[in-house]
């Protein structure tokens, strides 16, 4: 195959994921209702403050009305119009019981669960749709006394430790989305690492959508305890299909004095076609909280997927001391959409934070950076320093930059700083005329670009990070 | 006791006056749509993206009594010296001396009348800008249905008003008939105006007035505004300017104290290549609370603009920046810079800022930084090392903070514009 060949089969490359594993699937008749909150509370054999906390949240949300005020554009969603849960029919035990359509599932997306120990060293509780099928690693973690499982496995083995966070840091009352979420999480990741306890092995969810016209809604919880530290990484794909899918996860970091969390995604999930019919609509809620003293809590997220997304990890920096970090690249293109950024609370004295968001641009994508940067009374010598730099590709492009910049200490030091610009002509032609083909050249000066952020994500998410990012962009100039 | 009765509801009477004076059916035709659709949609909200930072309790709550012709004083005022050309409006009503006719050697090709005189006679550049852009915000709105007086300016080709135009607004207690000035500058003219608000006595006062500047194609205006209210006062203004090919327009917004400040600037960049510069300095004490509100609008190729607003605040004050640059589709060559600087002197200051960039076209330049701290210790240490008592040494930062606003401001207005902020400053340092 010659070179032309090879950048033009780039080019055109649809979805490279897209596939849907045609599989037995339990999935509830569409609607939301106090009835379906209780059918899947009933379903996961949940205790009862647990069905109590869903039934609240599910009053709350109906009173609440969707948010507009993001630079996003969709028809309306009919949440009566969708199934609330969907899982694997048949109970599983152990791997040998997994069906062999889903192993096959993970095998194409290049997982393959039997070998993953000897392969990347990460522990992967693998979530196929709603329900955790298979998680790995676990002796290992165990013998530390981390507890890495599916949500639902926490709530049956570890109900104090769920009853005491669940909902500390995005209460049930949060925002539409995350109200949505409390009331009909499926499931998802819980996480525990106990008192100076350092996680010898990053661990990783992969998550998959994969039943047609089933909201998706994950809720992870993961808690670092006095001076433990933990590596989490986050990726997915999911398969094509025409429908818009909406997802709304809830995710809540806690990080008690002296412990850090590093909290790694990369999204690739299906942007719909090149009108953008059938992508994902990701609206997100991800928050941390740094409750102790000397806590750290770092954010690294490529986002490359969906066809809208909607997302804003944010920290609060409650204890003194106590840093919090964002590193973002988000990429659009043909017509997707991305509304993101952070908000970083200084509650703390002596509270650092650092934003770094890159946003790319290209054909008809709009990406919108909205932050918040708030210095309360007490927060002595707060320190941030934000840099958004958009990237455009195309005129028909769009980027916007919001931020919100709320300073209430002298002490204080907060700077903000924003550029946007095209790829320069000189760039590109100083690289060309040294031999690099356009496409290399615009590789290289995008991945220079990203730098910044790609260099705080852990090694095998950076790599893919970058051939993602390489894929998305191919075709997006002359 | 009675409830007070709601903002929207206080003007009956006013509307009943002004709608009753002698002007075109059609004026008063769209006094009456304006006063409808002010009512209508009400004061805005803190919902209201807009209005986030700002709270209009104030204006409610306010004890305003409908506005007595009485006496106001007009305070004797630095920038007299500066020109031969002066307009007085007291308490919204332009001053019967000097009339407007009588103003001395005016260049021919100027033409500079009451507004409402303009409007009468049907002068052609009057009747087609005239709200061509006040647009329909509550305080628009609200001022093009109750305006009372105002200066109608209009520059011929190539003309140029060689001295600046000064133009002082004294409100006295209560509420102000609200200002309307209409500025049409044609082709290559050029024109300076000063406009000065400043409270007539310690009263609570609220005032309103809203400009709209049109500039031709090259023309050049130099717009200095300079506000300084007493801590009761309610200030609402609106600047609104439409940019021709290759104009100029410079701006600097000059405000201290005021309960409430609200300065809203709208600027269309409607030709090729126009440029504008936007500075703005905020001193606020007390308990005075800013709201500067910028809008760009980069609506065609090439165009430039430059902004940069800074505050000092002390004791409870509280500043907003909000400034927004659109860069419309296919409006390529457009470099656009936004800069917020915020410096806070006290434990209960706050500075909230808003920079945003709207960007529709690939080939642009735009940037925009914010910060905002206190005092540097190590720049306080290095002046005291050097002989200064820390009174000196942060009189001195603060100064040269606050003066970088007058960079680029024509050499024959800045000595008096820096006499002016290092007055202000003083009194603060001596309270």
């Amino acid at each position: 195959m010659n070179e032309n060949t090879t950048v033009r089969d780039a080019v055109e490359q649809e979805y490279r994921w897209g596939f849907v594993t045609p599989i037995e699937q339990d999935t509830f008749s569409k609607g939301l209702s106090e009835e379906v909150v209780r059918m899947i509370s009933a379903k996961k054999q949940e205790p009862d403050f647990m069905l109590e906390w869903r039934l609240a949240a599910l009053r709350h949300w109906l009173k609440q009305t969707e948010p507009n005020w993001a630079s996003v554009h969709h028809p309306p969603i009919d949440y009566q119009d969708m199934s609330y849960f969907s899982a694997p029919k048949k109970a599983l035990k152990d791997l040998s019981e997994v069906d062999p359509e889903l192993l096959r599932t993970y095998e194409k997306l290049g997982i393959p669960l039997a070998e993953r120990e000897a392969l990347a060293g990460v522990a992967v509780d693998a979530v196929f749709d709603s329900v955790s099928v298979a998680t790995t690693f676990k002796d290992k973690l165990a013998s530390l006394g981390i507890i890495f499982c599916s949500f639902s496995e926490a709530l049956r083995e570890h109900p104090e430790l769920v009853r005491q966070y669940l909902g500390s840091v995005v209460p049930h009352t949060d925002n539409f989305f995350a109200s949505l979420n409390s009331a009909v999480f499926s499931d998802g990741s819980f996480v525990y690492v106990p008192k100076g306890v350092r996680c010898p092995m990053e661990l990783s969810t992969y998550f998959r959508i994969n039943a047609r016209s089933t909201g998706q809604f994950e809720r992870t919880l993961i808690i670092a305890d006095e001076g433990a530290h933990v590596s989490y990484l986050e990726g997915c794909t999911a398969p094509m299909r025409d429908e818009n899918q909406l997802h709304a996860a809830v995710v809540e970091l806690i990080a008690l004095k002296d412990a850090s969390i590093k909290y790694s995604t990369v999204q690739n999930w299906y942007p719909g076609d090149k009108q953008g019919r059938g992508g994902i609509y990701n609206f997100v809620t991800k928050r941390g909280e740094c409750r102790g003293d000397n806590a750290h809590i770092s954010w690294t997220q490529v986002e490359t997927g969906s066809a809208i997304t909607w997302k804003y990890p944010s920290c609060i920096l409650r204890g003194d001391n106590s840093v919090g970090e964002f590193y973002s690249v988000a990429v659009t293109r043909n017509v997707q959409q991305a509304d993101t950024g952070t908000k970083m609370i200084h509650i703390g004295k002596n509270t650092r934070s650092t934003v770094i968001s890159k946003g790319i641009s290209a054909g008809h994508g709009s990406n919108a950076y909205r932050g918040l940067i708030k210095v309360l009374p007490g927060a002595d010598h707060a320190r941030n320093y934000t840099q958004c730099d958009s990237l455009l590709m195309g005129a028909e492009c769009a980027a916007h930059t919001f931020p919100y910049i709320e300073v209430r200490n002298p002490t204080a030091q907060v700077e903000h700083e924003a550029s946007t610009g095209k790829i320069g002509e000189d760039q590109l032609f100083y690289l060309k005329s040294r031999g690099l083909s356009g496409e290399d050249a615009l590789n290289m000066i995008v991945n220079g670009f990203c730098k910044e952020v790609f260099k705080n994500l852990p090694m095998e998410f950076a790599v893919e990070a970058q051939k993602l990012l390489s894929v998305s962009l191919e075709g997006a100039i002359g | 006791m009675s409830t007070p009765i709601s903002f929207t509801h206080r003007f009956d009477a006013d509307f009943a006056r002004v709608a009753a004076l002698p002007q075109p059916a059609w004026l008063s035709a769209r006094r009456r749509q304006s006063y409808a659709r002010f009512q209508h949609q009400g004061l805005p909200s803190a919902c209201d993206e807009d209005w986030k930072y700002t709270s209009l309790a104030a204006l409610e709550r306010a004890p305003l009594a409908a506005q007595e012709m009485g006496e106001v004083r007009i305070p004797a005022s630095g920038f007299d010296a500066l020109t031969p050309w002066r307009v007085v409006f007291a308490a919204g009503r332009s001053l019967p001396a000097p009339p407007l006719d009588t103003l001395a050697d005016v260049p021919a090709g100027v033409t500079l009348m009451p507004l409402a005189q303009a409007l009468a006679e049907s002068r052609p550049a009057a009747m087609q800008y005239f709200g061509s852009l006040s647009g329909e915000e509550a305080f628009a709105e609200f001022n093009s249905a109750l305006w009372g007086d105002g200066l109608y300016l209009e520059l011929a080709p190539n003309v140029t008003l060689t001295q600046p135009l000064y133009l002082q607004q004294v409100a006295g207690a209560g509420i102000t008939t609200p200002l309307r000035h209409l500025l049409v500058l044609g082709e290559n003219s050029q024109a300076t105006l000063i406009q000065h608000s400043l409270s007539g006595d310690g009263a609570a006062h609220f005032s309103n007035s809203v400009n709209e500047c049109v500039l031709g194609r090259a023309a050049r205006l130099t717009h200095i505004e300079v506000q300084e209210q007493n801590p009761q006062a309610l200030l609402f203004t609106r600047n609104l300017a439409q940019l021709g090919a290759d104009s100029r327009y410079a701006h600097l917004a000059l405000s201290a104290g005021g309960a409430l400040t609200r300065n809203d600037l709208t600027l269309r960049l409607g030709g090729q290549g126009a440029e504008c510069r936007l500075h703005g300095l905020t001193l606020g004490g007390g308990r005075s609370h800013t709201d500067q509100h910028i809008f760009v609008d980069h609506a065609l190729p090439g165009g430039t603009s430059r902004q940069l607003y800074k505050s000092v605040l002390w004791e409870r004050a509280r500043c907003v920046f909000n400034g927004r640059v659109r860069v419309a589709p296919g409006a390529t060559k457009t470099d656009a810079r936004q800069a917020n600087r915020n410096l806070l002197l006290s434990q209960d200051a706050e500075a909230d800022s808003k920079p945003q960039l709207e960007i529709f076209a690939d080939d642009v330049k735009c940037s925009h930084g914010s910060a905002t701290g206190g005092l540097d210790d190590a720049q306080l240490f290095y002046l005291r090392a050097r002989g200064l008592d820390q009174a000196e040494a942060r009189a001195l930062l603060v100064e040269a903070f606050a003066a970088e606003v007058l960079n680029g401001i024509d050499a024959s207005l800045r000595p008096i514009l820096a006499s002016w902020l290092h007055a202000k400053l003083e009194t603060h340092h001596a309270a």
